[in-house]
């Protein structure tokens, strides 16, 4: 599953220390919480590098979709009863595909900066509806009161309430995102995509209908920064507009960037970065924005393949 | 025999420049024919409109009976028609096995005449490299990977685009071989290339393109009758 032999130690190294993260931790809330963000955002930028990194659909409107993870769970459940957390999962899932149906349909007709443009203005007006709406609490957002229950045939699995519960959660989804993007990109399916991605008149001279593939793939990767932001609203029990803001979009860009584009697990190392840079600048200066771009910017320029591709350059092992 | 392709009065410009002034050929199953002309004569403009990629401006493109006016490239390419690129077209991110796989379907009759094996087969230098990306290959193995691409969709017409355009005579001569095998398969062929010397004993018959006309069209034993006449249009 895993052959590149940076890919794999990282795999290893990676999720059995963060198995053993609360345990450590001595279960602090506040760092358990804190890493179980950083899981929810990783799933987040995983997607987001499967658009941009395997597909070449570079899109500035990835946020609009995490968002509506949170607003849609938001909007289906009543205020104050506790729903099954798998139906309502599904149903996320479900609809948000739809919806990216939709979306994609419109803005894959256009590429390169035109889809970057296009992806920008549908997550503006998202977040603008939802900024100017009164239903759903304008700019505070709206409030979970209630988290779901996990029972699967009256037996109750874990508490979303407990932050250990949640974060093995997170951990889960993340290891079941990366071992699914690593399954499609080793099918035949994956195999077109990558083919597509290289060269899409190619791949048409081969028979295959290019739209369908990135139509597909834009949709899997949205349900998939849907869940991610649905699992941010459970988190913090409450969504507000920021969660569509281009701001997350771009933000979740630099982390894949940083984390090497196209690499799945990169996503992981990215975002573990730019959170860890985050939590540290900002404890150090209040201008942590300066320090921490700055080190951005030096660490592109240094790590031309992102910090995956020079994990894999001192392996001796790219592509 | 009946016609596979039928190519008619195509008319294809680009923009206002008039390119292919009323081509028209057929293809019968299980012909090798060969399309010659010098360069920009409207050989690849009229590959590119017989796949679609191109719209002619007026004329007809028929495949096995059915028209394919209209039709996106994709989904001509799906009634079994195979293309391969001049250039050849390797994708740098995959490797030889993958582009192998990536291809793989069984023609629109449901036949898998043409599997990953029977391809190893034909090409031995492709088994050796299959973990190799389609880049880090040699002219002639990039060449042979294109072939064994296309051949993976088991089609009924190969379209060969430059298929020795740069390469050393050895695998020049190779490459030659495969294209009888495939011809002997029972797979129509169109083949673009300039060697007349080797298309005249490959081919069941010959087209030459000046300017975007069809300026002869015969068998083999015509081609030879007008040996000269020929040579001289394609500047040999």
């Amino acid at each position: 599953m895993f052959t590149n032999r940076a890919e794999k130690l990282f795999v290893w190294m990676f999720f059995p220390l963060a198995l053993l993260m609360p345990l450590l931790l001595d279960q602090n809330t506040f760092y358990v919480n804190k890493l179980a963000t950083i899981l929810i955002l990783s799933i987040f930028v995983m997607s987001l590098d499967y658009l941009v990194g395997r597909c070449g659909l570079v899109t500035l409107g990835h946020a609009l979709f995490y968002g509506l993870g949170g607003y849609l769970f938001v909007m289906l459940t009543p205020e104050y009863e506790a729903v099954n957390f798998w139906v309502y999962t599904f149903y996320v899932l479900v609809i948000a595909s739809a919806i990216a149906l939709v979306v994609g349909f419109i803005v894959l007709r256009t590429s390169g900066i035109y889809m970057i443009m296009i992806t920008l203005a549908l997550a503006q007006m998202c977040f603008y509806f939802f900024s100017d709406s009164t239903e759903f609490g304008g700019n505070d957002g709206v409030f979970i009161y209630v988290k779901p229950e996990t029972s699967v045939f009256g037996l109750n699995l874990f508490d979303l309430d407990n932050p250990t519960h949640f974060y093995y959660l997170c951990l889960l989804s993340l290891f079941n995102c990366l071992l699914f993007f690593k399954l499609i990109m080793r099918s035949k399916f994956g195999r077109i995509v990558d083919a597509v991605q290289e060269n899409p008149e190619r791949t048409t001279a081969l028979g295959y209908n290019v739209f369908q593939f990135r139509l597909a793939s834009y949709v899997i990767a949205s349900a998939l920064g849907a869940y991610a932001g649905y699992l941010f609203a459970l988190q913090y029990g409450f969504v507000n507009p920021s969660m569509l803001s281009w701001q997350t979009s771009g933000t979740a860009l630099v982390m894949s960037i940083l984390g090497g584009l196209g690499t799945l697990y990169g996503a992981i190392l990215g975002t573990l970065v730019y959170e860890g840079l985050h939590y540290g600048f900002e404890h150090l200066t209040e201008h942590w924005l300066l320090p921490m771009g700055t080190l951005i910017i030096l660490m592109v320029l240094a790590f031309r393949h992102g910090l995956a591709g020079y994990l894999e350059s001192l392996l001796g092992k790219r592509k | 025999m009946s016609s596979l392709l039928e190519v008619r009065s195509l008319h294809t410009l680009y923009g206002d420049s008039h390119v292919l002034h009323g081509v028209s050929f057929d293809i019968k199953k299980g012909q090798a024919v060969s399309l010659m002309g010098r360069n920009g004569m409207g050989k690849t403009t009229t590959l590119k409109s017989i796949l679609g990629v191109l719209t002619p401006r007026s004329g007809q493109v028929r495949f096995q009976d059915q028209d394919l006016d209209g039709l996106p490239t994709w989904q001509r390419m799906r009634r079994d028609i195979a293309y391969v690129p001049e250039g050849r077209g390797m994708f740098h991110n995959l490797t030889v096995k993958e582009h192998l796989l990536m291809a793989a379907r069984p023609n629109q009759r449901r036949e898998v005449l043409w599997d990953y094996d029977r391809v190893l087969a034909t090409f031995p230098r492709l088994q050796e490299r299959l973990g190799n990306l389609g880049t880090q290959l040699s002219g002639g193995e990039q060449q042979m990977l294109a072939i064994g691409r296309a051949l993976m969709t088991n089609p009924d017409l190969l379209i060969l685009d430059e298929a020795t355009e740069g390469l050393a005579p050895l695998i020049r001569k190779e490459i030659w071989e495969v294209i009888r095998t495939i011809k002997a398969s029972g797979v129509s062929t169109l083949i673009v290339d300039k060697n007349i010397q080797v298309l005249e004993k490959i081919c069941d018959h010959h087209i030459v393109l000046v300017k975007g006309r069809v300026v002869f069209e015969g068998n083999s034993q015509q081609l030879l009758e007008q040996r000269d006449e020929v040579e001289s249009h394609l500047g040999v």
